[in-house]
């Protein structure tokens, strides 16, 4: 079987267990939904100071709830050792990876287009479907990076006790240069500009450099489970 | 191993050889000797941003010591990495202990100059204060995580992935920030910095900070390289007992 049906199968298996128990997927959204309450009653959404907020606003919530996602890359409650059973099959370590890094993505994918569709209905944010499309594509695209980062950080933190906590502090300092990027597209998207070419360049070169960097230690962090 | 075994393996303080005994002797002098330079010697004429100025010959040293510890930790992942090996492991977890300590130093000296110099103790927009920071917080996951990972091979392993995640991300960090805000930092202390006198004793802070960092260095690893040894011992002791008992 060529890796890419591989890829093609593990990602559709960890679907279809995800549509049964719609846990990630529904825990991201909530989390996210309830975040933007927190922050409303933080900063009232109807004041300038808010307007201004809002690219931040919006990227807090939605990077937050996506570490919840990626965090839980490698199992839900009670399945541990969901790495361990697919290491015994008779696939290859790069397809599990980006199998892995795939089926977290169409997660994060889901909440991304369920959160900014709500946040901007809830801000009240007069927009048209493009700028909706902008945003959206940006978080999509930013996503191919934290996805690669935090499903390799997931397979370390997941042996160590506590690993929840560890896994976020691993993360976010890491996602610092793509925020920054995203939250700069999403300001200049709100405000009808163009999107800069800096913007698109630091996203794409975080998604590379993450995926290249994912993929190799992915490999490391695995060998030492076989071995 | 028992519980106590560890503890009994972690509390093995080593104390100062004769030759680190030397080093803390030059590393004071050297101080003792920057400071004399700071009182006497930088001519006051030259200063661009007044008097505050002078704890630029603390922060240029921890800054500088800072960076070349956490390019250690790099060379110490790669290596373990390459061939597992325990002694890198420790060279870059301790690299990273006191690249940790020096970030820190710089980021605290560093506010202070900003308090009097910028009228702000945080400026968030400043690129490199910016990069210092986010190098801290990345440097101090790497250190938490060798921390919390029990086993000693997976702890190499995971220490050395996430030692190399840390450097990758520090010129993407510098970019990011620097194409989206402005500086505030002095552009080159260079500039400033032509003056001779200035030169010297920006060149004997650096030496004498690094002489000081590298004595902890030192230090913190014969510490480390005891540690293991003793938890070894330990765990023979123990097998031998129960091979006895059985």
């Amino acid at each position: 079987m060529s890796s890419l049906r591989t890829v093609m199968r593990l990602v559709r298996w960890e679907c279809m267990r995800e549509l049964r128990r719609g846990e990630i997927v529904v825990s991201m959204i909530l989390f996210a939904l309830v975040s933007i309450f927190i922050l409303s009653f933080a900063i009232d959404p109807g004041t300038q100071t808010a307007v201004r907020a809002q690219p931040g606003i919006l990227w807090t919530v939605l990077l937050l709830a996506g570490s919840i996602g990626v965090e839980r890359a490698f199992g839900r409650a009670g399945e541990e050792r969901v790495l361990e059973g697919l290491l015994l099959a008779p696939v290859g370590r790069v397809s599990i990876y980006y199998a892995r890094v795939i089926s977290t993505w169409l997660f994060v994918a889901v909440m991304n287009l369920v959160v900014i569709a709500a946040f901007l209905v809830l801000y009240n944010v007069r927009t048209d479907f493009a700028t909706f499309l902008t945003i959206l594509g940006g978080a999509w695209a930013a996503g191919i990076g934290f996805c690669a980062v935090g499903v390799t950080l997931a397979a370390m933190t997941r042996t160590v006790q506590g690993g929840e906590i560890l896994h976020r502090l691993l993360l976010l300092p890491l996602l610092i240069p793509v925020f920054k990027g995203v939250v700069s597209l999403t300001t200049q998207a709100l405000r009808g500009q163009e999107i800069g070419p800096r913007e698109i360049a630091i996203i794409l070169a975080f998604d590379l450099v993450y995926l290249a960097a994912g993929q190799l230690l992915f490999d490391e962090i695995v060998a030492d489970f076989e071995g | 191993m028992s519980v106590s075994d560890v503890e009994r393996a972690d509390r093995a303080t080593p104390g100062l050889s004769p030759s680190m005994l030397v080093h803390a002797v030059v590393a004071l002098g050297l101080i003792a000797w920057l400071n004399h330079r700071i009182a006497h010697a930088v001519p006051f004429s030259v200063k661009k941003i007044e008097q505050s100025y002078l704890i630029f010959y603390y922060h240029l040293p921890s800054a500088l010591s800072c960076s070349i510890f956490f390019a250690i930790v790099l060379v110490g992942s790669i290596q373990v990495l390459r061939t597992g090996s325990a002694e890198w492991d420790r060279r870059a977890v301790v690299a990273g202990r006191v690249g940790v300590a020096a970030c820190a130093a710089t980021l605290a000296s560093g506010s202070t100059w900003a308090s009097a110099a910028w009228n702000t103790w945080w400026d968030w927009g400043d690129p490199r204060l910016m990069t210092a920071a986010i190098m801290f917080f990345t440097y101090a996951g790497y250190v938490l995580l060798h921390a919390q990972v029990e086993d000693p091979v997976r702890r190499r392993r995971f220490g050395a992935i996430y030692g190399i995640l840390a450097f990758v991300n520090i010129p993407l960090t510098k970019y990011a920030i620097e194409w989206f805000g402005a500086t505030a930092h002095p552009a080159e202390l260079s500039n400033i910095a032509t003056d001779e006198a200035i030169v010297i004793t920006k060149s004997v802070g650096v030496l004498a900070f690094f002489t000081l960092y590298c004595l902890v260095y030192r230090w913190a690893l014969q510490r480390e390289r005891t540690k293991d040894r003793l938890r070894s011992v330990l765990t023979r002791v123990r097998a031998i007992e129960e091979g006895a008992a059985a």
